[in-house]
């Protein structure tokens, strides 16, 4: 595919997300070929933990095993999908802590709280009156709506005290 | 005779000492509304502060919530004339919020705003004639 420009944050992270799923859906699959080879060969099978478990990702399953080439490759994998999982971890909390736009919203949940925000200012409206206290409870309502909304309910705040309908200070 | 001498001696000193306050301007807070609501405002900080009434104001601010989500930053300049004209308008513009760091106290203000209450300019002039005289 043609890329014209340079791709956005967004675009790379989505890529990079896609490159480490696949690279955890071949070492999952790796692992489940070696886990069904195993099993095959093993004199005990109920005594080997399931790759395919959470406890199978997990520090307190990766202990020291035998020396059988097997469980070294199992091994390896395991380490593989828990630095996988980690980079993925730390990516998203990273990108939540950057970026407003990252965090998937509920449009119906925005919706309801641009309505409550244009209701209190309505409300200020009939009062004709805002005090600093309830200017600043407002203004954080305000900066929790989605960028539109936000940028919509300011501006209905901004009209209101120009106009005179609501005295008080910003 | 003596005495004459001491009230003119002590003229010349006061009016010595007026000269060497260095120029003042006095600009009081102007708010122009069009009909689209749109406007725009000026004045000093000095001359509104220090002003003979108690409605006169002028400034800008920035406010910073942290929604959990990240921080929304907006800022934010508003003015009243002694008439009780008001101006309001807020910004989320990264350039137009660092203009509002450079005032200081003595600055002579300026903002317009658009008809949804949008800044669309904010300046500022700091001179030594804004200081008001002692």
């Amino acid at each position: 595919m043609p890329v014209h420009g340079r791709p956005t944050g967004g675009f790379v992270v989505r890529m990079r997300t896609l490159i480490a799923l696949s690279v955890l859906q071949t070492v999952g699959i790796a692992a489940l070929v070696m886990h069904a080879f195993g099993a095959k060969h093993s004199p005990d099978p109920e005594q080997r933990p399931s790759i395919s478990s959470a406890a199978a990702i997990s520090p307190a399953s990766s202990g020291p095993t035998s020396g059988a080439a097997p469980n070294v490759r199992e091994e390896r994998l395991r380490t593989i999908v828990r630095e996988e999982l980690a980079r993925l971890q730390s990516s998203a909390q990273g990108n939540a802590s950057t970026s407003l736009e990252a965090q998937p919203r509920n449009p119906s949940t925005d919706l309801h709280q641009r309505e409550a925000v244009a209701q209190q200012i309505d409300a200020y409206r009939g009062a004709a009156a805002i005090t600093d206290a309830q200017m600043q409870e407002l203004q954080a309502d305000i900066a929790q709506l989605d960028d539109a909304s936000r940028k919509q309910m300011m501006s209905k705040l901004i009209r209101a005290l120009n106009s005179g309908e609501i005295k008080g200070r910003l | 005779m003596k005495k004459k001498r001491l009230i003119a001696m002590g003229a010349l000193v006061l009016t010595s000492s007026a000269a060497l306050a260095g120029l003042v301007t006095i600009t009081p807070v102007s708010v122009t509304v069009n009909p689209d609501t749109s406007g725009s405002a000026l004045g000093s900080m000095s001359a509104a502060r220090f002003s003979k009434n108690d409605v006169e104001y002028i400034g800008c601010g920035v406010r910073r919530i942290d929604t959990g989500a990240g921080v929304v930053v907006f800022g934010f300049c508003q003015a009243s004339t002694a008439a009780g004209v008001l101006g309001f308008c807020s910004s989320e513009s990264p350039d137009l919020i660092a203009s509002i760091g450079d005032q200081d106290d003595y600055s002579f203000i300026t903002f317009s705003w658009d008809s949804a209450g949008i800044c669309r300019g904010i300046g500022n002039s700091t001179q030594s004639f804004y200081i008001p005289s002692k």
